[in-house]
């Protein structure tokens, strides 16, 4: 029975279905919205009827088919969440919050008591995850079921131990699309978005962790799937260190409360970048010649720190690896993408600082922390590097205790929007955290 | 356009012949990194009987085969090996039932069927269990999407378990799952049919399905798979 509570899933899913197909309700899998559209009720997402027919008249959804096939000759099986019931919760925590994590932990406490969704934009680095812990805290106690969700299965696999160790008596779930453990109920559970698409009105609390990242961002699916996932009457919590538009937007015309942490615990500004002349970039790497002003770049940097360095493609990253062997025989170095096998290792090996330099795509802009390193972007002007993406690059510099004098270099063939964005966002951060003194001036 | 298989956008020119005659432009189609991961087989250097790569005229396998169904003069064809990127495709295709893929390949079938006119083309049946779960028929659909006349002549009993589950020996071992229709029948006999499956590995389904075929006499009956 608990197997079906707040869930909404197809037969196949379910262990045991016989008995459960009795006990429980079933809900229609697609619904017709007009003579020729259909939409299907697990992503929310509309076909053309003739693009999804089946030759045995049924009508399937090919949007969310890697969660199992829906179609219209199945149907959802789903059991509502039980009454809430009050209880005693165990939680373990030594650490101390900032000032500015307290405001903005007491502010998210006071928005779950009112089941009233809130924006958290702190900056990268910020400490995002203990800020949380007193609302999970407070929901558990309630009886309420919370779940914390992110679109990257990395910030899961992160998470879970971190909440986990905080919570101890409580049972947690962590779903994902690649695991072999298979689902039962828990109050507390972190899972990728994607799982969200298996949920119905079962959550009092959602939070989602770096909304603006891939594949979240702009993924109607997604959104769908978070709104199916909430009670009617539920808060749900959007962290972020790059809000996107659409959710400023909502900040300003007051439609969605937002608190903001502009500063990191240690109380240092945020790193500004700093631009820099790169001429044809793009035409010398493909002919294989590494730029000089690219080069100097990391001759000066390299004296103080290690050198993480962002390369706009894949391509162009593999052409340039090659010119920067040649010009740094010395330096241990490395690089790594998205398809890269050894991607893990070759990470934990630039944490360890077997190397000091790593190349790298846009894959580590975000969820990595490491000791001691500058960054340069390489070809900062192109395309792929949007505010967002920008401000997370930034954001990988100085994130612990210890200060380096780590920096940061945007080199470029011409300035673009984005860029200019990404140093306005850092820059109002940094003026909003001196003048609510989170941050100490030197 | 957007890819058929990973939905990424595609963008491309109209050919002449798109532009300047009464011609249904071509929507679906995978794009170039789709299309480089899937290799199609090579027509030099197989066996004559099923077109697997040997130095010798026959393969083993169809060596085996020979004294198995010593009048059978066995032909069979296909276009793509069945490597990761094809397993992939298939798993979603035909055990996730993403129907919409059967656009995956049309060029490449258009193309090998135009050399084929005047074959009776007769697909490799499902059973009605499959049919009611899966919704289609995943060989009738590669040959619909691609405009490809066909004769559903061969029908298939009740089965247990997807051949997927099965070891090789287990394969070889069944027994005939096929029979062919009373019209079917008829319509073969003298004439040049050719059968279509989706996937060649061991050859036992293609078998079978020839055997109740050649029971009828045709003229002459060659096989074809998309991938083996």
């Amino acid at each position: 029975m608990q197997e079906l509570w707040g869930r909404k899933v197809l037969k196949k899913e379910i262990n045991q279905s016989e008995q459960l197909e009795i006990a429980s309700l079933t809900l229609p899998t697609m619904k017709e919205l007009a003579e020729n559209k259909i939409q299907c009720l697990r992503c929310g997402q509309i076909q053309l009827k003739f693009t999804v027919q089946l030759v045995n008249q049924c009508y399937y959804c090919p949007e969310c088919i890697q969660l199992g096939r829906v179609d219209t000759g199945q149907q959802f099986y789903h059991l509502p969440e039980p009454d809430l019931v009050k209880r005693k919760v165990s939680f373990v925590w030594e650490g101390q919050l900032t000032i500015g994590q307290q405001q903005v932990s007491d502010e998210l406490v006071a928005s779950v008591k009112k089941a009233e969704s809130r924006m958290i934009w702190a900056v990268t680095g910020a400490g995002k995850t203990e800020m949380l812990f007193k609302s999970i805290h407070y929901s558990l106690e309630c009886g309420y079921r919370i779940g914390v969700a992110s679109p990257r299965v990395d910030v899961c696999l992160e998470l879970f131990p971190r909440i986990q160790a905080v919570f101890p008596d409580e049972e947690a779930l962590l779903l994902h699309g690649k695991m072999e453990e298979s689902y039962r109920y828990t109050k507390l559970l972190i899972c990728t978005t994607h799982q969200l698409l298996r949920f119905y009105q079962a959550f009092d609390v959602l939070i989602i962790d770096e909304v603006d990242a891939f594949p979240f961002v702009d993924n109607p699916l997604l959104h769908y799937g978070v709104k199916q996932a909430v009670k009617p009457k539920s808060s749900l919590i959007y962290l972020t260190a790059t809000p996107t538009e659409a959710l400023t937007k909502k900040t300003d015309r007051n439609e969605l409360k937002t608190s903001i942490l502009p500063a990191r615990y240690h109380r240092r500004v945020l790193p500004v970048p700093k631009m820099k002349w790169c001429h044809r970039w793009h035409e010398k790497i493909n002919q294989g010649i590494s730029p000089k002003s690219f080069e100097d770049t990391i001759r000066m940097l390299i004296s103080k720190n290690d050198v993480l360095i962002f390369c706009p493609t894949i391509t162009l990253m593999d052409q340039l690896g090659k010119a920067v062997e040649k010009s740094f025989p010395e330096t241990a170095l490395a690089s790594v993408h998205s398809q890269d096998s050894q991607r893990l290792e070759k990470v934990l090996k630039m944490r360890n600082k077997e190397y000091r330099i790593l190349m790298t795509s846009t894959i580590l802009e975000r969820g990595v922390t490491f000791d001691g390193v500058s960054v340069i972007v390489l070809g900062a002007n192109h395309t792929v590097f949007a505010t967002s993406a920008l401000v997370q690059i930034a954001g990988r510099v100085d994130r612990r205790k210890e200060y380096t004098a780590g920096e940061v270099w945007f080199l470029h063939d011409g300035c673009t929007k984005a860029m200019k964005e990404a140093v306005k966002q850092i820059k109002k951060m940094n003026t909003l955290g001196l003048e609510r003194g989170l941050i100490d001036e030197v | 356009m957007k890819c058929n298989y990973c939905s990424q956008m595609i963008n491309r020119n109209l050919t002449l012949a798109e532009i300047f005659l009464p011609k249904k432009i071509v929507s679906e189609q995978l794009c170039s990194q789709c299309t480089q991961k899937f290799q199609l087989l090579k027509t030099k250097g197989t066996c004559q009987g099923c077109q697997r790569q040997t130095q010798n005229r026959y393969c083993s396998d169809c060596l085996k085969w020979q004294q198995l169904y010593p009048q059978y003069d066995f032909h069979h064809e296909a276009l793509f090996s069945y490597n990761q990127a094809m397993q992939e495709w298939f798993e979603e295709y035909k055990f996730k039932g993403n129907y919409r893929l059967r656009y995956s390949f049309v060029s490449f079938l258009q193309a090998y069927f135009k050399q084929k006119r005047g074959f009776i083309v007769i697909p490799m049946p499902i059973s009605q269990e499959r049919m009611a779960v899966r919704g289609f028929n995943q060989v009738e659909g590669l040959l619909e999407a691609a405009g490809v006349d066909y004769q559903p002549y061969l029908v298939r009993f009740a089965d247990g378990h997807s051949q997927v589950t099965k070891t090789r020996s287990e394969r070889l071992q069944l027994v005939q799952p096929f029979e062919l229709t009373k019209e079917g029948q008829k319509a073969v006999s003298n004439k040049s049919v050719l059968l279509v499956d989706d996937i060649y590995t061991t050859g036992r389904t293609i078998f079978h399905g020839a055997q109740v075929i050649l029971e009828n006499h045709p003229a002459e009956l060659y096989t074809f798979s998309l991938a083996r």
